[in-house]
């Protein structure tokens, strides 16, 4: 596909100097990276908590219907209802385990998730603000890890990555801890 | 402003701030208390309300609260202090814990004084420091006096070139750039968005309604009292041209007192702006600073050839307009006079915009007529036929108002912007340097899937700027040339 970077003219003379022009298709694709999964243990975790919650919200629906006789006629389609949404919450769980990876590359790290509505995300090392490994009680139960990078872009720009060892999170970000002294080795002009 | 002359403070040593600070604290608790407790009391005493014990243990109480509050803030003022040390502007305070705070001079992002009534009365001014990203750390003063505040932030702007000499004694040269006079105050007032007036008019009914109920008097009870005039157009019409003339009033009012005596000046690397007329305010940002420039107008000010600018900061809290510096009433020469400040080599003659999927525009439809109907279902399970009047109106507005929104959003970018048009009845345009950006992202719905659209959002530290429905290809292609863009450059966001 040609895109319109290609027959952009060149612009005028004060912008010259910043007019490092690439030919686009020689860029490196995003789209090309093979995103690493997560642990299976993250995906029963997960399962669980879905479980759990399931337990509860069947547990209240039937107290309900036994305590208050007006309901009791509906206990059948609310049972159902539940039932679906939770076969249907279940299913959600696991196709979007499946989407969900992260990838590496000597620059940024590609997070993605979803599954009806799926979402790719990106951040170049550079912009990372700091970085954190987290490990909850259930966690730390089946051994699990999640690391957050945050950015200046507010947290909807934040990336969580669930479900790594915390030798992979401790791993992760070590390796962009020493991309980023790296890239700050060179002189870093601060003028606009 | 002149800027004045300011003598030298030895910031090194640890300062106190003015003892106004004091005065400040008292006052706040008290109008915090009045604002808790105005209402019952109004009901109670006035009403002739008897009032219950559970009343009287509430007012108790959250006097006590706040009194204990405010001998709290009073000793805290006493033992805090700040200062300037390895290049860090340090903060102690506390009673019981003893917090210390330091912020890096070179990472503080906005630096905003603001004065109130009191303020002004005393001739002290309340500081605001902010800084963007992991830390979040901000801070205030409450209150400094004047040729100190004037001192204090000429160092903290002054340190930009990383090891300089602080120089309390140069004054800074300013240029004011843009200014307000009353004329074009109310001529900005007039043609705010009055809708928004109208809708602030009615949030405030409703919260004196409900605050009444709460108190224990249902305001219904009173309007059975009033006797029901029968409806008539005119009557319908009447009430009509009241709220117009009313939101009309306030937004102008708004205006004035937010606005008032509005300067926009020029120092060094950065702006200054000033306004307000009972609470005025200076905010502070230096160009590297600003991440987007955006400027709008609505229907009104479009026919006047009046914009609004805005100069969105780096801010740790996410897109506040509070870091914003807005410009109401600019002239379209003065955006471009503006923009030649902050992004030298950008003019708006090097782009060529692309547009969005046009299921981008039936999906607002669809969704319009969605909502039409389910109004529609209510209406009708209520039995109120004229209802549907209104909601077809509205149903018809939010179309037109979809289309003209659809016709104007464009985007486009080259090898150092993205620049994005948008609006609907009036225009939106929004431009933003490529290596500001921290991070971007991809969606896509089940909606979008057959076609292969996706959203593409760039995020920076002021915000975000969405592109939605674009085809998953161009949208790749765009996130390929950002990212390369960012990864490539060696200059600091912020």
């Amino acid at each position: 596909m040609v895109n319109n970077m290609e027959n952009q003219e060149p612009i005028s003379e004060e912008t010259s100097f910043y007019n490092d022009q690439v030919q686009s298709l020689n860029l490196p694709k995003m789209e090309e990276v093979v995103y690493e999964p997560l642990q299976t243990s993250h995906l029963y975790v997960n399962l669980i908590v879905v479980g759990i919650i399931f337990l509860f919200v069947l547990a209240g629906v039937t107290v309900l219907s036994f305590l208050v006789e007006e309901v009791k006629p509906y206990f059948i389609f609310a049972l159902l209802g539940v039932l679906i949404l939770f076969g249907f919450l279940t299913l959600a769980e696991i196709k979007a385990f499946k989407f969900r990876g992260y990838a590496l590359r000597s620059h940024d790290i590609l997070y993605r998730d979803g599954w009806l509505w799926k979402s790719w995300m990106v951040i170049p090392f550079t912009r990372i603000q700091h970085l954190e490994i987290n490990q909850g009680p259930i966690d730390r139960i089946f051994d699990l890890a999640s690391l957050q990078l945050f950015t200046a872009g507010g947290s909807s720009s934040d990336i969580e990555i669930d479900g790594l060892t915390p030798g992979q999170a401790a791993d992760i970000k070590s390796f962009i801890m020493s991309k980023n002294a790296e890239i700050n080795e060179g002189d870093v002009d601060s003028t606009l | 402003m002149k800027a004045m002359s300011t003598p030298h403070f030895d910031f090194d040593s640890p300062q106190r701030q003015s003892t106004i600070a004091i005065l400040l604290v008292i006052l706040k608790t008290l109008k915090v208390l009045f604002r808790q407790i105005a209402l019952p009391f109004f009901v109670f005493v006035v009403m002739g309300k008897k009032g219950s014990d559970y009343g009287t243990y509430f007012v108790v109480f959250i006097c006590s609260i706040s009194f204990i509050s405010m001998v709290y803030s009073i000793i805290n003022h006493f033992r805090s202090f700040y200062y300037i040390a390895n290049n860090e502007l340090v903060v102690h305070s506390g009673i019981l814990g003893k917090k210390k705070l330091s912020i890096p001079i070179e990472r503080i992002q906005t630096i905003n004084f603001e004065e109130n009534l009191i303020h002004k009365l005393f001739h002290v001014k309340r500081l605001k420091i902010d800084t963007a990203g992991s830390g979040e750390k901000e801070l205030e003063l409450a209150a400094i006096d004047n040729p100190k505040a004037e001192a204090l932030r000429n160092i903290l702007l002054g340190n930009k070139e990383h090891s300089m000499v602080f120089d309390t004694q140069m004054p800074k040269r300013e240029e004011v750039i843009f200014s307000l006079d009353i004329p074009d105050l109310i001529k900005a007032g007039l043609m705010e968005n009055h809708l928004r007036s109208g809708g602030l008019i009615l949030v405030f009914m409703w919260w004196i309604y409900a605050n009444l109920q709460e108190v224990g008097i249902n305001a219904e009870d009173y309007i059975e009292e009033v006797e029901k005039p029968a409806f008539s157009i005119n009557l319908f019409l009447l009430g009509i041209g009241f709220f117009i003339l009313v939101s009309l009033i306030i937004s102008l009012f708004r205006t004035v007192f937010k606005y008032y005596n509005l300067h926009l000046s020029r120092s060094g690397n950065g702006f200054k702006i000033s306004q307000g007329l009972l609470n005025s305010k200076t905010i502070s940002a230096l160009d590297h600073k600003i991440q987007t420039v955006s400027w709008s107008d609505n229907l009104l000010k479009k026919v006047m050839g009046i914009h609004d600018l805005k100069l969105k900061q780096a801010s740790s809290k996410t897109v506040e307009s509070k870091e914003s510096i807005i410009v109401p009433g600019c002239s379209y020469r003065h955006i471009m006079q503006i923009c030649q400040y902050v992004f030298p080599s950008w003019s708006p003659d090097l782009f060529t915009f692309s547009k969005v999927d046009k299921s981008y525009l039936y999906r607002s439809y669809f969704f319009s007529l969605i909502l039409g109907l389910i109004a529609i279902s209510i209406s009708f399970l209520f039995k109120n036929y004229t209802a549907i009047y209104g909601i077809v109106v509205l149903v018809a507005f939010l179309m037109v108002m979809s289309y003209l929104g659809y016709k104007k959003l464009a985007y486009s970018y080259n090898t150092e912007w993205i620049y994005l048009k948008g609006g609907a009845f009036g225009d939106k345009h929004v431009v933003s340097p490529i290596f500001k950006t921290q991070s971007l992202k991809i969606s896509q719905n089940p909606f979008q899937r057959r076609k292969d659209l996706v959203n593409l959002t760039l995020f920076n530290a002021s915000g975000s700027e969405s592109i939605p429905f674009i085809p998953r290809e161009t949208a790749l292609i765009m996130s390929n040339y950002v990212l390369f863009k960012i990864e490539i450059d060696k200059r600091h966001w912020m």
